[in-house]
């Protein structure tokens, strides 16, 4: 055979190479949590009027109303970009405890949603209280999300407005009166802020609202509570853990440097956050909102829109959301009274909207507007999901749904990816079959059994080797349990399924997939 | 030089005859030997394509053709589900635009060896891929036992990259009939490989010159 051809066989070889991929479904590993306060998605009375108005369809909140419209146009990294494409929201989203009637817990006011959102309880905490000092709060107890997340090798970090900044006085956040300027202080002089601070400053001037006033509180800080996270009674910059806890400033150079945490808290001051309106008036989008006891409630949905508007279209451009597998969520604390029927009946709901690549697709060219019943414990142990901290989950999160339904299909698995095949029908007795394979992508090995949930399969389809019905929530769906994963899965490891379904109209055939694993009672 | 434009025209002959709107195709062989006067027959080449999302999302469409059964003959008419349209005496197509599950068999004499192409389209499907498989059926048109997902001899999975496998049957009635396929050179990659060869030959002729 001439030289010649064999060097070409090889490079048509060499060429071709044969590909064999699958097709695996993508899962979030980025995090942004924007906490906001104190104003319900949408209540019964009241609703544009007064000092406690709903945000659904309010016109002093024109962004997060584009947003779920449909029509959100955002200048993106010069892109013009349909932000609303990316997000989905919830319309049942309530306060932990609630029941239909009002009945249930009533889990007020802020801190105890904060203390939940990290523990899955409120630890019994009903106030407002920093952590040390008089009626303290803080609590002497490692499982909450952050230390599991550090525990797994995971990182976190509180972005907090207004904190370290130069002031008067002897530490950074513990400023004299009226003291704090727009300079951020010097990193080794930043501190766990453990108490709260607020004033008017000339020398300050907030960048999102352009007003003098600061205002930072420690019971919007979830992780401020928890002894092994603020380093102890210590608020000088000896604290070991006071680098967790940064200025809102630095967000955005570590979105730029593409340095920031798997699991970022964004806490606004009081403010931006929509707890609070400015002394006198706010001007937003041509329209001044006057704080008066008729219009504070449209200020400070208006200062909250406004704050908003800005902070998200930065981390959307940041390498870290433009990776395709970041999730922004912006979350509230609790409901409000509406001088109508109970804050915490099914009436008042919560806004908690999701802004990602991974979030559930539009349809019909607007968000999807999940009607499943949410708390933040579905929060809580979705971030223990995605973050492959869920071995066992943490309190009230073993009760909750996740948050599933407001993402694509597989973006809440974390470290273990799951696989799918095609459909094959099978003639020989008109079954289907498929292959699932579950991959555990992370770094460290995940306690067994796997248990792999059909959420939402269709109603012509018949799993005919299930294990059971799922007790999980969303309970009522079949599972399956992963062959050979009884000791858990070690990083890299798959464990793979053949599953068999009666199928007889040939219909297609759709679930989500929704893995379990760990100490869990499927 | 007249080896020069022999090579040209051949690489762009190649790129001309493969069709641009196929992403994907693969070759397959499958040693029907064991078939031959075997009393499970006569056999069914059967082609199904299947809708991953159920909704009928991102559809693909599958042509199998240039068959050649290896001293075996295509037989009788092909018996169709809507979607499925063609012969094995030209080509099977499988389209899964409106219909979920799209399936085509027809009887064959079994030879030798069984070689045809399989080119698809490579529309994502946005929950699970669409799936392609082709088995044998026995005399009660019923697939032959194979190593595969389904009993099928080859399965490929339509995604941006194809995932494709090929199995053997099992079973004392029909052992030993094993597929194999391989991936098929793209047009572009022919052309490319074409341009290379003939700038090679042109700085060899002129050197020689």
């Amino acid at each position: 055979m001439p030289a010649r051809f064999t060097t070409v066989t090889g490079l048509l070889a060499l060429a071709l190479g044969i590909s064999a991929s699958a097709a695996s479904a993508q899962s979030v590993t980025t995090v942004f949590v924007i906490a906001m306060e104190n104003t319900n998605w949408a209540q019964n009375g009241r609703q544009f009027t007064g000092s406690q108005q709903q945000i659904f369809q309010n016109p002093a909140g024109p962004w997060l109303n584009g947003l779920v419209n449909g029509n959100l146009i955002v200048n993106i990294n010069g892109v013009p970009t349909n932000i609303s494409a990316q997000t989905s929201f919830a319309t049942h989203y309530h306060n932990v405890g609630s029941n239909p009637t009002g009945t249930g817990l009533h889990i007020h006011p802020s801190e105890p949603n904060y203390i939940w959102s990290e523990g899955g309880s409120n630890f019994g905490v009903l106030n407002d209280n920093t952590p040390y000092g008089t009626g303290g709060t803080n609590q002497n107890n490692p499982n909450h999300l952050v230390t599991l997340l550090t525990n797994a090798g995971k990182t976190w970090m509180s972005y907090q407005e207004d904190i370290d900044l130069v002031g008067g006085g002897v530490n950074v956040n513990a400023p004299t009166a009226n003291s704090l300027t727009s300079t951020v202080a010097a990193k080794s002089d930043w501190t766990v802020p453990l108490g709260n601070f607020s004033g008017t400053s000339a020398a300050y001037v907030n960048p999102y609202n352009g007003a003098h006033q600061y205002d930072y509180a420690a019971k919007h800080n979830p992780m401020v509570f928890f002894s092994d996270t603020n380093g102890g009674n210590n608020q000088t910059n000896t604290n070991p853990l006071r680098l967790q806890y940064a200025p809102l400033q630095q967000l955005a150079i570590d979105l730029a440097n593409n340095t920031v945490a798997n699991y970022s808290w964004i806490t606004p001051n009081q403010f931006n956050d929509m707890h609070t309106a400015l002394a006198g008036s706010f001007t937003y989008q041509g329209v001044t909102y006057q704080n008066n006891s008729n219009t504070s409630g449209a200020e400070k949905i208006a200062q909250g829109d406004n704050f908003l508007s800005q902070i998200v279209p930065m981390i959307m451009a940041s390498p870290a959301y433009q990776s395709g597998t970041a999730a922004i969520i912006l979350w509230w604390d609790e409901s409000e009274p509406d001088g109508t029927t109970n804050q915490d009946d099914f009436t008042h709901t919560i806004p908690e909207i999701v802004i990602s690549p991974l979030a559930r697709p539009n349809v019909n060219g607007v968000p999807y507007a999940s009607t499943v019943d949410l708390t933040h414990s579905s929060d809580l142990r979705s971030m223990q999901k995605i973050f492959g901290v869920d071995d066992s989950f943490l309190l009230d999160a073993a009760n909750a749904p996740d948050l599933g339904d407001l993402f694509a299909p597989d973006a809440l698995n974390g470290p273990l990816a799951v696989t799918r095949t095609g459909f094959v029908r099978d003639r020989r007795n008109g079954h289907w079959y498929q292959q699932v394979t579950v991959t555990n992508t992370g770094t460290t090995p995940l306690a067994g059994s796997v248990y792999l949930v059909f959420d939402g399969l269709s109603s012509n389809a018949t799993l005919v080797n299930a294990s059971g019905v799922s007790n999980n929530p969303p309970a009522g769906s079949v599972y399956m349990t992963m062959p050979g994963t009884a000791g858990g899965l070690t990083p890299g490891a798959s464990a793979v399924v053949t599953l068999e379904f009666i199928n007889p109209t040939n219909g297609g055939i759709v679930y989500t997939p929704r893995i379990l694993h760990g100490n869990v009672n499927p | 030089m007249k080896r020069l434009a022999l090579v040209s025209i051949l690489f762009a002959g190649l790129a001309t005859v493969a069709s641009p709107a196929a992403a994907t195709s693969i070759h397959v062989q499958v040693n029907t030997a064991p078939l031959i006067g075997n009393p499970a027959g006569p056999f069914f080449l059967d082609f199904a394509l299947t809708d991953g999302s159920g909704t009928l999302a991102g559809p693909n469409s599958v042509v199998v053709s240039n068959f050649n059964f290896g001293g075996g003959t295509a037989v009788g008419a092909p018996t169709l589900t809507p979607g499925a349209s063609g012969s094995l005496a030209t080509s099977v197509t499988l389209s899964d635009a409106a219909n979920g599950f799209v399936e085509f068999f027809q009887q064959f004499t079994p030879g030798s060896l069984l070689n045809f192409d399989v080119s698809t389209t490579n529309n994502v499907d946005p929950v699970q891929p669409d799936a392609f498989a082709f088995a044998i059926l026995d005399k009660n048109l019923l697939n032959l036992p194979t190593t595969g997902l389904g009993d099928s001899l080859v399965l490929l999975n339509i995604s941006r990259v194809a995932a494709f496998q090929a199995f053997s049957t099992t079973g004392s009635a029909s052992a030993g009939v094993a597929a194999s396929a391989v991936l098929l050179p793209e047009p572009g990659t022919l052309v490319l490989l074409g341009s290379g060869i003939v700038v090679a030959l042109r700085r060899r002729a002129v050197r020689r010159a």
